[in-house]
């Protein structure tokens, strides 16, 4: 009961966190493989960027300003440096995605994005198979399409949004089907 | 069926578990680093200080925020505009390690030779002698002083006087921030 994913009500932010997190841990699910060289990167830059402030911090204080002097200047240098690049990471090629994964042959990249003030959970899927051009597909949902009264987010309804959002899982999963023969659940939705 | 699948691999999660660590040294360490940057354009190692007695006033009061610049020590020739009379200085006497805010009355020597200050409090009746080493009766500009004041903000450095003064506050202080850090987590 405590592992169900929770997010606050009240917090846009909280309630996209849960849905994107939970994206990866369904398609994992569903045998698609995670490709996490997006935050990979990030990571190494970032903590590049990081060693080196420590570097500079553990000479600075061992053998004082003066003699240091030259060294921190190009440590500044090179950290701003290494900042400036990991923000052109994270705004120019992770740029909102959540999700870089791929099964039998075709990857998909999902980003997701909400508005101000609007409880609607936008994802854009970029759909890539071998030999064939790039779909994008568009779609939005209201959260409350599977998050419960108390904030609890309901499988269920989510899996069936992700997996009719993604071009090659809608044919053929469960979850696709139920949707067609059913209308989508809207009994969590609050007045 | 497949249900079950989230919720139990919700745990495993190092990557995101990295990044929420990265996001907090990433803070320390840029407020560390542009520290070091603004040190190393003015050549000081310390280029902002906070006024801590009151042998300044009326010029300065206790709290109030100094930036230095520490590029005019008139070692060139020819030489730059360097350290003038009048001007307010910060020295750190090698041995002590408090820094001292006061006006340079005096200068000995001058280009291509160690600029040797005398300095004096606006506040205090007797220059500085009395401060400095042992039998030293001037102040050496390149070795002791860590920056001349450009410019300066009231009041605002008062925070770090009342936390290292009442070291209660600190305790306090890190009380409520623990507080915080515990309530905004659910």
């Amino acid at each position: 009961m405590a592992a169900k994913p929770k997010a606050n009500l009240h917090a846009l932010p909280e309630l996209k966190n849960t849905s994107d997190d939970s994206i990866a841990l369904y398609l994992k699910s569903k045998g698609w493989k995670q490709n996490h060289t997006l935050t990979d990167v990030r990571l190494v830059l970032g903590f590049s960027a990081v060693i080196i402030a420590g570097g500079t911090f553990y000479y600075d204080y061992t053998l004082g300003f003066d003699k240091t002097k030259v060294m921190t200047l190009y440590a500044v240098i090179a950290y701003f440096v290494a900042n400036i690049i990991l923000t052109w990471w994270i705004w120019g090629m992770e740029s909102g995605k959540v999700y870089v994964g791929s099964k039998d042959g075709v990857t998909i990249t999902i980003s997701s994005h909400t508005e101000k003030h609007s409880p609607i959970y936008h994802l854009k899927i970029v759909s890539r198979s071998p030999g064939q051009r790039p779909t994008t597909t568009e779609v939005e949902s209201p959260f409350t399409s599977w998050f419960d009264t108390q904030g609890f987010l309901v499988e269920k309804p989510f899996m069936t949004f992700i997996s009719n959002s993604i071009p090659s899982m809608a044919a053929t999963t469960p979850e696709g089907q139920h949707l067609k023969s059913k209308p989508k659940p809207k009994s969590t939705k609050k007045a | 069926m497949d249900a079950l699948g989230l919720s139990k691999l919700r745990h495993l999660k190092p990557r995101q578990l990295l990044s929420q660590v990265l996001n907090f040294a990433l803070i320390l360490s840029t407020a560390f680093m542009l520290w070091k940057g603004l040190s190393v354009a003015t050549d000081s190692p310390s280029p902002i200080v906070v006024v801590l007695s009151g042998s300044m006033e009326p010029a300065f009061q206790r709290g109030d925020l100094l930036f230095l610049w520490n590029r005019n020590l008139e070692l060139d020739s020819p030489p730059t505009p360097g350290t003038r009379v009048g001007e307010i200085v910060v020295y750190n006497v090698i041995g002590k390690d408090i820094p001292i805010v006061h006006r340079v009355v005096r200068k000995h020597q001058g280009p291509k030779t160690p600029l040797h200050l005398l300095t004096k409090g606006d506040n205090n009746h007797a220059d500085d002698t009395e401060l400095y080493a042992r039998g030293r009766w001037y102040l050496d500009r390149e070795k002791e002083v860590i920056g001349s004041v450009v410019g300066y903000v009231p009041f605002v450095g008062y925070v770090t006087i009342m936390l290292s003064e009442h070291p209660w506050m600190k305790t306090a202080l890190l009380g409520i921030m623990g507080l915080l850090v515990i309530v905004q987590r659910e």
